[in-house]
């Protein structure tokens, strides 16, 4: 069994890569773009299967364009501008920390993606550095490149939102030979995210670190497995796989036959999980198959044919996609001939870069813990505690609030008012610190003082809940008609502008 | 390329681009295929391909050769349908036509009827290809008057051998070459269509692919007459053809830069095959087309801004420069009753239009010029200085060498300057003209 790991992490940036666009927006959709993305000869001349899969699907993409954070560069409109050197810095730093060697001269490719996740039909990369390492309790773990490159555009629904294309990423790939076992996959995964996060420059949240999975058996084939979100469910996923391409193998694909024409395919002796497989490429491709008859156009089914015929062969190369801890099918694994360089950039020299973050302090997961630990906080909540706001629990325990206390609320308070469904955002955790600080509450009340914030949705709710609102004009008039001047201030004195009010006595 | 210290290294160790090489760096070794330097870059940083299709720059004369290069030609073959119209393709370099080759960093010309059809394989549907013609291999920006003639004639021969003529050209001055080829194909019997892309052929999300399929359907539409053929929206749904004397790149990289200024598109292209026609045109004879390609190139254009020195013109006349357009301001405006009296170009023009044919355009691009409705106008056309009626800028340039370049007295190009002889010029400007 080999397994390989990428994990690819937002860089917390003020602007995308390869333009001046925000890298947090996303709230004013101005208009629709419909493209269709057409494959190309690559370097080595010849076109990519994974291109050619998604060319046969014949869709063109909408993508929802957002003004606040996307340009003509994000539309594929106007040349890219130059490396982001923030994002370059922080990945240069981010090599530092796993013992890569910086290469002198950063080179900007395009790698081709065709499903319409990248307006261009390229998403940018360049490596920043090689070889390099993580250590694991099982070993250490090589690191043969880190990537810095675009984050793709978000699917919504049928669409992409292009809002988020173009946030600088790192992607760290380790070799697939050092990982021996699912579980130190995961520990990897977790290293390399504590990693990340004690540079204090990448962004943290839903969606801001991704982990693929490369895994393939003896007799298999390298299937990655796309989008895992939750590190402790990596072992299970693996464990799945591996399964999945065992039963794969022992499909004897002897009893197999199919009659091929323009429009239908009609097969036999399916069963297992090659019925699955098949069933699986038939959504993907939007053909019909009820389990015998496969009916669509003409390039689908050509698909379907191959993969019939693959049945003898063994497993196909392929990209999947995480469903809970199972994978369903997504496209082929796109094949050497997608890279090229982006000639729109000029190449990088690193130097610079490396002299700059030499001297940058960077404070290590092991460090903290010694340091949380001797705060008072237990290994079990300190631990907790990196892998939340951490930053946010620094400053206010440096501001004298008790840290445990401070750890608890943070990690497990609102941990529970998520549960049933009130979140707190960090702006207002960080308020409601200061009141603590202030003594307007006492901290036996604190789960009361979150749960009235979370629940208040905000001040202006508040303010509603309070009986404060301004009363509009209409209201106004109303209150004037009814009462005498002094009166109606004296009744509404917090909800009119006495001089608004006093327009309608004149 | 390689610096001489860095060649001399690769000359001895027998290593070329292309090759498989291992280098030592830092300590270890990297095994990657030597990539050409790119033009920028730093000296002695060796740029290599690496196994995983990245390319990195590596500081380091430790090479060896691992295997020399293998390249592996595969001929293209691209199956034609039979009974389709055949046009005429030439090619005369720009984006639309050129390939970057990533092994050696050059750019090369598609040149057979099959690199062509690959690039947009849709067009097989619509068009077969007669032949493909190269005059010249040239950027726009370096294209000249010469340019124009050598492809005036080849299109007027082209026109009468085939169903019309789609022309691959670079898309920075293409509407000044749609311009000359108005004027120089003046009974033009069948389509000529002008195509260029904004966007890099290598690239899966490549406008050429559109805009190439659309200019072949309208070559073979029934219409006469050259136009611009490009996207209509930035989404990649339909063509617009523009009138080739009312055609402008408005934009430095939007794949929808071309509009038609002052005028309605000529047609909307589906790449379906649909062509709707948005404006009344010409239909398509069998007539035969005569190229008319004298052409004075001593025309100058200048464009007057606030305190601009009106002194520039003794320079065109100097040079004995036969014709000048000054693209003046809002109505076609000069620097005329300025405070300094120095500073008005008033007594410029009228010493220029002694010797010269002198028109005005405006900056505006959109809207027609008048000579009458302020005095200031009035006291400009006095000089001579015709106002060019809504025609853009670098179409009257290239009319005013046109007409100067034949045998016509001069007021006589004077009064063809004011002629609608290619569509230049609109009486009646509509409402819906503006900003589409």
């Amino acid at each position: 069994m080999k397994i390989g790991l990428e994990v690819h992490q937002r860089l917390d940036t003020r602007e995308k890569l390869f333009c001046s666009c925000p890298t947090r927006g996303g709230f004013v959709k101005t208009c629709e773009l419909v493209r269709v993305l057409n494959p190309s000869v690559g370097e080595t001349g010849e076109f990519d299967k994974a291109a050619l899969f998604e060319k046969k699907k014949g869709r063109a993409s909408v993508y929802n364009v957002f003004e606040d954070s996307s340009c003509l560069v994000e539309c594929d409109e106007e040349p890219p501008k130059k490396l982001n050197d923030e994002a370059l810095e922080i990945a240069v730093l981010i090599c530092r920390l796993l013992n890569a060697e910086v290469v002198d001269e950063i080179h900007v490719m395009r790698k081709t993606v065709i499903d319409g996740s990248a307006v261009s039909g390229f998403q940018r990369t360049a490596i920043v550095g090689l070889n390099g390492k993580v250590e694991t309790s099982e070993g250490s773990v090589l690191i043969p490149t880190v990537c810095l490159e675009e984050e793709s555009a978000g699917i919504k629904g049928d669409r992409f939102n292009i809002d988020r294309l173009g946030i600088p990423l790192v992607e760290i790939a380790t070799d697939s030979e050092s990982i021996k076992t699912p579980v130190q996959a995961m520990e990897t995964a977790l290293k390399i995210g504590e990693l990340l996060r004690s540079t204090e420059r990448v962004q943290r949240g839903i969606g801001t670190i991704r982990q693929d999975l490369n895994v393939s058996i003896s007799g298999g084939a390298r299937v990655e497995i796309k989008g895992v979100q939750e590190l402790k469910l990596i072992p299970k996923i693996i464990e799945k796989e591996v399964e999945r391409q065992e039963r794969l193998l022992k499909f004897k694909s002897a009893g197999l036959s199919f009659k091929w024409s323009s429009n239908e395919i009609i097969v036999e002796g399916l069963s297992g999980e090659a019925l699955k497989e098949v069933k699986d490429y038939c959504r993907v491709l939007g053909v019909d198959f009820d389990g015998r008859r496969v009916r669509g156009g003409e390039e689908a089914l050509s698909f379907i044919k191959w993969r019939l015929e693959f049945f003898s062969k063994g497993v196909p190369e392929e990209t999947r996609k995480v469903e809970g801890v199972e994978t369903s099918y997504m496209r082929p694994l796109p094949g050497g001939g997608r890279m090229y360089p982006e000639t729109d950039c000029l190449p990088v020299n690193s130097e610079g870069f490396v002299e700059r973050v030499k001297s940058v302090k960077v404070v290590s997961f092991e460090e903290r813990l010694k340091d949380y630990e001797r705060m008072g906080l237990n290994k079990e909540l300190s631990r907790k505690m990196l892998n939340s706001n951490y930053r946010l629990f620094e400053k206010v325990a440096r501001e004298g609030v008790d840290p445990v206390f401070a750890a608890t609320v943070i990690v497990e308070t609102v941990k529970s008012l998520e549960r049933r469904g009130l979140k707190v955002s960090d702006e207002r955790l960080e308020e409601f610190f200061e009141l603590y600080k202030r003594g307007v509450f006492s901290r036996n009340a604190s789960e009361k003082v979150l749960e009235l914030e979370a629940e208040s949705g905000g001040l202006e709710s508040a303010v509603k809940k309070a009986g404060l609102e301004k009363f509009s004009k209409q209201k106004i008039r109303e209150i004037a008609s009814q009462n005498s001047f002094e009166e109606a201030m004296r009744k509404y004195r917090l909800n009119v502008e006495a001089k608004e009010l006093r327009e309608f006595y004149k | 390329m390689y610096g001489s210290e860095v060649e001399k290294i690769f000359k001895l160790k027998g290593v070329e681009v292309g090759d498989l090489i291992r280098v030592k760096w830092r300590g270890g070794f990297i095994e990657g295929v030597l990539m050409p330097r790119p033009d920028v870059g730093g000296e002695g940083v060796i740029v290599l391909k690496l196994k995983n299709g990245y390319n990195v720059g590596l500081k380091t004369v430790d090479v060896e050769l691992v295997e020399k290069q293998r390249l592996i030609e595969k001929p293209l073959r691209v199956e034609v349908k039979s009974g389709l119209p055949q046009i005429s393709v030439i090619a005369t370099g720009g984006t639309i036509s050129s390939k970057v080759d990533y092994k050696t960093g050059g750019v090369h010309m598609l040149m057979s009827a099959d690199e062509i059809i690959s690039t947009a394989p849709q067009l097989r549907d619509f068009v077969s290809i007669k032949e493909i013609l190269n005059p010249f291999t040239i950027g726009s920006e370096d294209i000249s008057f010469r340019e124009w003639v050598k492809l005036a004639e080849l299109t007027a021969k082209q026109l009468n051998e085939s169903k019309g003529v789609v022309i691959l050209h670079g898309t920075d001055t293409m509407h000044y070459t749609s311009s000359a080829l108005s004027f120089m194909l003046p009974n033009v019997s069948k389509p000529v269509v002008i195509v260029g892309a904004q966007r890099s052929q290598d690239r899966p999300s490549r406008d050429g692919v559109m805009n190439l399929t659309c200019a072949s359907i309208f070559s073979v539409s029934d219409h006469a007459g050259v136009s611009i053929v490009m996207h209509g929206t930035s989404n990649d749904d339909y063509c617009i053809a523009i009138p080739g004397t009312k055609a402008r790149k408005m934009h430095t990289s939007r794949r929808d830069a071309f509009r038609p200024i002052n005028s309605k598109p000529r047609a909307f292209i589906y790449p379906d095959g649909r062509v709707d026609f948005k404006s009344e045109v010409k239909k398509r004879s069998d007539d035969e087309v005569k190229a008319d390609t004298s052409y004075e190139p001593k025309v100058g254009l200048v464009k007057v801004y606030p305190g601009s020195d009106p002194e520039i013109i003794d320079f065109f006349i100097s040079k004995n420069y036969r014709g000048l357009i000054i693209e003046g301001t809002g109505l076609g405006h000069v620097p005329t009753q300025t405070l300094r009296r120095e500073d008005s170009w008033i007594e410029w023009i009228r010493k220029a239009s002694k010797d010269m044919v002198v028109g005005v355009t405006s900056q505006c691009i959109y809207g027609r010029t008048n000579s009458s409705v302020y005095s200031n106008l009035r006291l400009l056309s006095k000089t001579g200085a015709i106002h060019c009626e809504d025609m853009l800028s670098e179409t009257a340039l290239i009319k005013l060498g046109f007409l100067l370049g034949h045998d016509y007295d001069r007021s006589e190009v004077e009064k063809k300057m004011l002629e609608n002889l290619a569509g230049e010029i609109n009486k009646r400007l509509s409402l819906s003209e503006f900003l589409n």
